[in-house]
């Protein structure tokens, strides 16, 4: 079977209450934008050994257990090395440097070199997202990016309504996932194997699920706007908040490290 | 006050497959009341409901609520005296945390947040829930999910609680202890209440049951008065709880009973009092 709901964890919220849980929502989206601006800044596997032991330190902070990450991330994981192979295969290396080559193909060690860095760049992202969704709750999520983008409301911008569709739409990732098993399963039972045959074939039977899983998503949507509409809302208009966002000292600590490293990572 | 007056509804109005779903249909409601509406399936029940909260507008008739005409005009101000709880709790929960959920419609009326907190807290109270505030809702039971659906509903502080058919995806018991809590509120809020229901034991716990055909309602009464035509509800694929339906039987054959019988306790009462003979 594809257990894909054990298998791919993006979208997912994992609650065990560690440090990482309780940070203020607002001060978490400012150092995963920090990160994101680092992944494309960072271009050595120095610089990259450094974020690799930050994201062990992350990943125990947050009590999340490392297994549980890379079985969720596996097809993430199978996809990244396939482009990551590509990358290496097609890379437009010079002759002085190749290791193999046939035809158009070639392994350089430039080529692997930019694919590394690729990967690891890839791989920060990920984790760094990833940790954010499976550390923070809807709410806060929702919460954190109104107040950040609250400024916008100025000029215009339907900044409520734009951070609802965002949330909605990581809302759907696992409804989503739980109705593709639906339908395998359904399948299966119907005596068709996603599990036996090549990838191509696999493939093409996971690909003919995709429109049932069009339709009920857009089912799923059109009922969850009627659920919100009839408990009053309406587009964030006049929204009050229940929950307090208050940025703890430790919190505004980690902040400043995570700045400090920054810098100092910018300057040596 | 529910006032339903002339009210019909067809899905897909002006096409050739026109469905015809509430014909002619009148209503009224006092605040505070406790009814069930139960019919057969397709009978019109969950398009009533959807008139009623402003999800689909009446093709002909007017209904009114506490004298507000039920549009598009008037939809939010609708949506703030009637809240709905629909049969499946995944359909209509919106965040993921017990307590926000319950929040999420107070939040959407913009009320400070101490007045928030004072709702959620009260709400979570009156369903059994404080104890799971802060549980994930995708890890709840479906009992637990519909509890957080009506508690959601309760904080709206509405004029009328409107349940589709709550419990139809709960045991027996369970569903029976939910009847009973808001029956609980129903006298607490004076807050009026319509139960759509398929089960006819259910049903006999409210003040009043109205029993709807094919878009029409074709009974309207106190369980003891409509429970009496039981070939009439059989005729629109109905039962009535064995009690009711063995007394029916029993006076048909001449036997005296007295009183209303609903269900096993009155049964024994009335049979109790033909045995030891008429009294004098
Ligand atoms: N979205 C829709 N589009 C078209 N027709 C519909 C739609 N929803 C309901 N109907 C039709 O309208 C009629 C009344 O349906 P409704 O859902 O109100 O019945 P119900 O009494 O709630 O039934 P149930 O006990 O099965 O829930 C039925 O004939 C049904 O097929
Ligand atoms: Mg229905």
């Amino acid at each position: 079977m594809l257990e894909l709901q054990r298998n791919v964890i993006f979208g997912q919220y994992v609650d065990t209450g560690s440090f990482i849980h309780r940070m203020d929502a607002r001060i978490k989206l400012v150092i995963t934008f920090v990160f994101v601006v680092a992944s494309f800044l960072i271009g050595d596997f120095i610089g990259f050994g450094i974020v690799l032991l930050l994201l062990a330190l992350i990943q125990i902070v947050s009590r999340i257990p490392v297994g549980f990450i890379l079985r969720g991330s596996q097809f993430f994981l199978a996809f990244l090395l396939f482009i990551l192979v590509f990358q290496v295969l097609f890379y437009p290396g010079e002759a002085s440097n190749y290791l193999w080559r046939w035809w158009i193909l070639s392994v350089s060690t430039e080529g692997l070199y930019t694919a590394g860095i690729l990967g690891l760049r890839v791989i920060f992202l990920y984790h760094v997202t990833t940790m954010l969704m499976l550390t923070t709750s809807l709410v806060d999520l929702t919460n954190g990016l109104e107040l950040i983008f609250a400024p916008l409301q100025r000029l215009r911008l339907p900044v409520n309504e734009l951070v609802l569709v965002f949330v909605i739409a990581i809302k759907f990732v696992p409804i989503f996932i739980e109705e593709i098993e639906r339908l395998a399963r359904a399948q299966t039972a119907r005596g068709v194997p996603f599990d036996q045959g090549g990838a191509v074939t696999r493939a093409r039977r996971i690909g003919r699920l995709l429109v049932p899983i069009f339709i009920s998503g857009f089912t799923r949507a059109d009922t969850l706007t009627t659920a919100m509409n009839t408990r009053s809302y309406r587009g964030g208009r006049g929204r009050t908040k229940f929950r307090l966002m208050e940025a703890r000292p430790s919190d505004w600590a980690v902040l400043a490290l995570v700045l400090a490293w920054m810098i100092v990572a910018w300057l040596v | 006050m529910i006032e339903i007056e002339g009210v019909s509804f067809s899905y897909r109005t002006g096409e050739e497959d026109a469905v015809p779903a509430l014909s002619e249909l009148d209503l009224r409601v006092e605040p505070g009341r406790f009814v069930a509406i139960i019919g057969h399936n397709g009978s019109g029940k969950s398009t009533l409901v959807k008139l009623l909260t402003a999800i689909q507008y009446p093709t002909g008739g007017t209904i009114r609520i506490d004298g507000v005409p039920v549009d598009e005009e008037n939809q939010w101000e609708v949506r703030r005296k009637v809240s709905v709880v629909f049969q499946d709790p995944d359909d209509q929960l919106v965040m993921n945390r017990v307590e926000d959920d319950v929040a999420f419609g107070p939040e959407n009326l913009g009320l400070p947040r101490e007045e928030i907190a004072q709702r959620v807290e009260s709400s979570l109270g009156a369903l059994g829930l404080r104890e799971i505030r802060g549980r994930l809702i995708e890890d709840l039971s479906s009992g637990q999910k519909q509890r957080v659906a009506i508690a959601g509903a309760l904080a709206m502080r509405p004029r009328f609680l409107i349940l589709d058919e709550p419990t139809s995806l709960l045991p027996v018991p369970v569903a029976m202890r939910l009847v009973a809590t808001i029956r609980d509120l129903n006298r607490r809020e004076n807050m009026g209440v319509l139960h759509v229901t398929h089960s006819m034991h259910e049903a006999s716990l409210f003040d009043r049951v109205v029993v709807m055909e094919a878009g029409r309602k074709i009974l309207d009464g106190t369980p003891a008065e409509v429970f009496r035509h039981v070939e009439r509800l059989r005729k629109v694929g109905l039962d009535v709880p064995l009690a009711a339906s063995l007394a029916y039987r029993l006076r048909a054959r001449g036997i005296h009973l007295e009183g209303d019988i609903l269900d096993e306790t009155d049964l024994r009462a009335a049979l109790s009092a033909v045995r030891s003979g008429p009294q004098a």
